[in-house]
């Protein structure tokens, strides 16, 4: 059983009456171990795609299962509690509450699902002092470096284990050694076979660390 | 829900100027409203309190007329010139059938009704003139408030119903002719002993002189070319209401139309003032509601808009739409309880202040019963403003598109 499979998906955006395709006829599946790297222009529909995969967007056509339950027939509010605990996402520029502590923007995902808040802030605090940001926890975003920001970021997707993590160029704004230092954050839950990643990029992550890549292009996709 | 509440508390200490801006609207808002209604409640009451006390009480007279066939033709005074029936000092009157009484007790508005017999005399020793009034003192409820009743009397009794051959007299006659309890009066020939002096209060008639019934129709029937026999020149009517007064005398109008009635009453024009106040209070409360509704959403409505980018951060990591939702409607119920509950307790300082002031007395009913209830009603009404207020502004947060949102910012 394929822990993510795409069948013939399609997104047409309808604009003043004339519809453009961002893409259409793409189909993968994805196994838990396996990280996929989905490369292409900007404006391909990378982000469209991933977009789709989390439950964010509609699709315009065909389907999207997720451990077997067809994720584009679920209501709204179940596709967010499949977000609050079996998806992950990590957005390019980060999206941390400006106005919330490190702690805080990692504790939200457990927010409203009956965990207490003493349960709450330790767990959140836990994994922000794995990665290495126990000093910081009652730290504004703006209070920390874009590096420490990203493991903020990171720590927020991972406080739920997801068995899916959906990334949108997850190192496009970094230097090269937070990109490393982010990977590696990652790459160990992947391997350990818990994880599968979808890394939507345009070419600032580094493809050797794939187990696939394919490349968005004309609205196909393409298997490389 | 403990959870969206922290949510929302966290939200409010977050963005605290925001925050003490909305309390402060509400408490400004819900101060002002509370001092202005217990003031004009209490100035409302004041002057109702004034006009039900006199326009509630109407007298009904047959005005006569030279050309009235039905002035009562064949009982007229023997001196006509300086004697006679009226109800007002220039107003001369006919008589009507006392069984008009019971006609008039039918009507709905009224409440309780009184036959009155107002003669004007000419004293046979030294030729001054008074007034005589014949009353039943068994009408007692009716007489209260519109001619005399025995909490009046400052010497002497009031009468009894089977009293006869006694009068009562007024402070004001009594002291122009040094007349005390044990005095008499000389009325149509015959000597009447002064059982009690009367100071009534501002009462719809008065007379000199008081008799009962029985007295008066006999007294006035030695003045008169004919018996006075179960006749009245005046009815004295009390209603249930000042509000009810207008609509009761068109009824006894109405039925009195045969005698070319009129009905005098000095308190309407302040009944229809009081209504007026009524309702621009209510109008002016109204108006504020809906501004202070319409300010609400607009701030409410701005929050969102600043916020919404972090509302689309929080439905893309897994926070329900009733979850977004619920969190803007309990911000804005928790600044409208805070700004609602203080300025309802500073409104009510600031009334308390006025009244001190103003040298105002209240009686403690006012203050333990109506004050907190305004206070009561006007928080709850705040708070359910705040609440409404929001409703739109948290439906568009909830429905925020997060894919739109983040992909915009991108």
């Amino acid at each position: 059983m394929a822990l993510v499979k795409v069948d013939n998906l399609s997104r047409t955006f309808v604009t003043r009456g004339a519809e453009t395709r961002v893409f259409s006829d793409v189909s993968f599946e994805l196994e838990t171990g396996e990280l996929l790297l989905i490369t292409g222009r900007s404006g391909a529909g990378k982000s469209t795609l991933l977009g789709i995969l989390s439950g964010l967007d509609r699709a315009s056509g065909g389907r999207v299962f997720f451990q077997d339950v067809e994720l584009t027939a679920l209501p709204l509010n179940e596709l967010a509690d499949l977000r609050a605990g079996r998806i992950g996402m990590i957005f390019q520029n980060f999206n941390l509450i400006p106005t919330w502590t490190a702690s805080e923007n990692v504790e939200a995902v457990l927010m409203h699902q009956g965990i207490s808040k003493a349960d709450r802030q330790a767990r959140a605090a836990a994994l922000l002092t794995d990665l290495g940001l126990g000093e910081r926890l009652h730290h504004l975003p703006s209070e920390l470096s874009v590096g420490q920001q990203q493991r903020v970021a990171v720590a927020r997707t991972l406080v739920n284990e997801p068995v899916l993590i959906l990334a949108d160029e997850p190192t496009g704004d970094v230097d090269s050694e937070t990109a490393a230092e982010i990977t590696s954050l990652l790459m160990p839950r992947i391997r350990s076979g818990k994880t599968a990643m979808i890394v939507a990029s345009h070419g600032l992550f580094d493809a050797s660390l794939a187990t696939r890549v394919a490349c968005l292009k004309d609205g196909r996709l393409v298997m490389a | 829900m403990p959870d969206i509440l922290e949510s929302a508390l966290r939200e409010l200490k977050r963005h605290k100027w925001q925050t003490v801006a909305g309390v402060a609207g509400y408490f400004l808002a819900c101060g002002f409203m509370v001092a202005m209604v217990l003031m004009l409640r209490h100035d409302l009451q004041a002057k109702n309190a004034t006009v039900n006390y006199m326009g509630n009480k109407f007298l009904a007279y047959a005005p006569m007329t030279i050309a009235d066939p039905a002035s009562s033709p064949d009982i007229r005074p023997l001196d006509p010139l300086n004697e006679g029936f009226f109800a007002e000092p220039n107003v001369s009157t006919s008589l009507l059938p006392l069984a008009m009484a019971a006609q008039i007790a039918r009507i709905v508005e009224v409440d309780a009704v009184t036959p009155f017999l107002l003669y004007r005399l000419k004293n046979s020793q030294d030729g001054h003139i008074f007034s005589v009034g014949g009353v039943k003192p068994a009408d007692r409820h009716a007489l209260r408030g519109t001619l005399i009743n025995p909490d009046d009397v400052i010497n002497g009794v009031f009468f009894r119903s089977e009293d006869r051959n006694v009068v009562l007299v007024d402070k004001s006659y009594a002291d122009l002719w040094n007349l005390k309890v044990g005095s008499v009066v000389n009325i149509g020939g015959t000597l009447f002993p002064v059982i009690g002096v009367l100071s009534s209060q501002a009462r719809v008639t008065r007379a000199d002189v008081y008799m009962n019934w029985p007295d008066a129709e006999a007294a006035l029937s030695r003045r008169l070319t004919g018996p006075v026999r179960d006749l009245a020149n005046i009815f004295l009517v009390e209603t249930s209401g000042a509000e009810t007064t207008a609509s009761a005398m068109q009824k006894v109008q109405q039925l009195m139309q045969q005698g070319l009635t009129r009905s005098v009453i000095c308190s309407l024009p302040a009944v229809k003032f009081l209504g007026l106040s009524q309702n621009t209070l209510k109008l002016v409360l109204l108006l504020l509601a809906v501004l202070v509704l319409l300010i609400s959403m607009n701030s409410q409505w701005s929050s969102v808009a600043a916020r919404r980018h972090e509302i689309a951060i929080l439905k893309a990591i897994g926070w329900k739409t009733p979850v977004i939702f619920g969190q803007i409607v309990a911000e804005s119920f928790l600044v409208a309880s805070a700004g609602g509950l203080s300025g309802a307790l500073a409104g009510f300082g600031v009334f308390r202040l006025l009244v001190w002031q103003l040298g105002a007395t209240f009686n403690a009913a006012y203050l333990a019963i109506n004050a907190p209830l305004v206070i009561l009603i006007i928080m709850l009404l705040t708070v359910l403003a705040g609440v409404a207020a929001a409703l739109l502004p948290a439906w568009r947060a909830a429905t925020t598109r997060p894919a739109d949102v983040l992909r915009s910012s991108c």
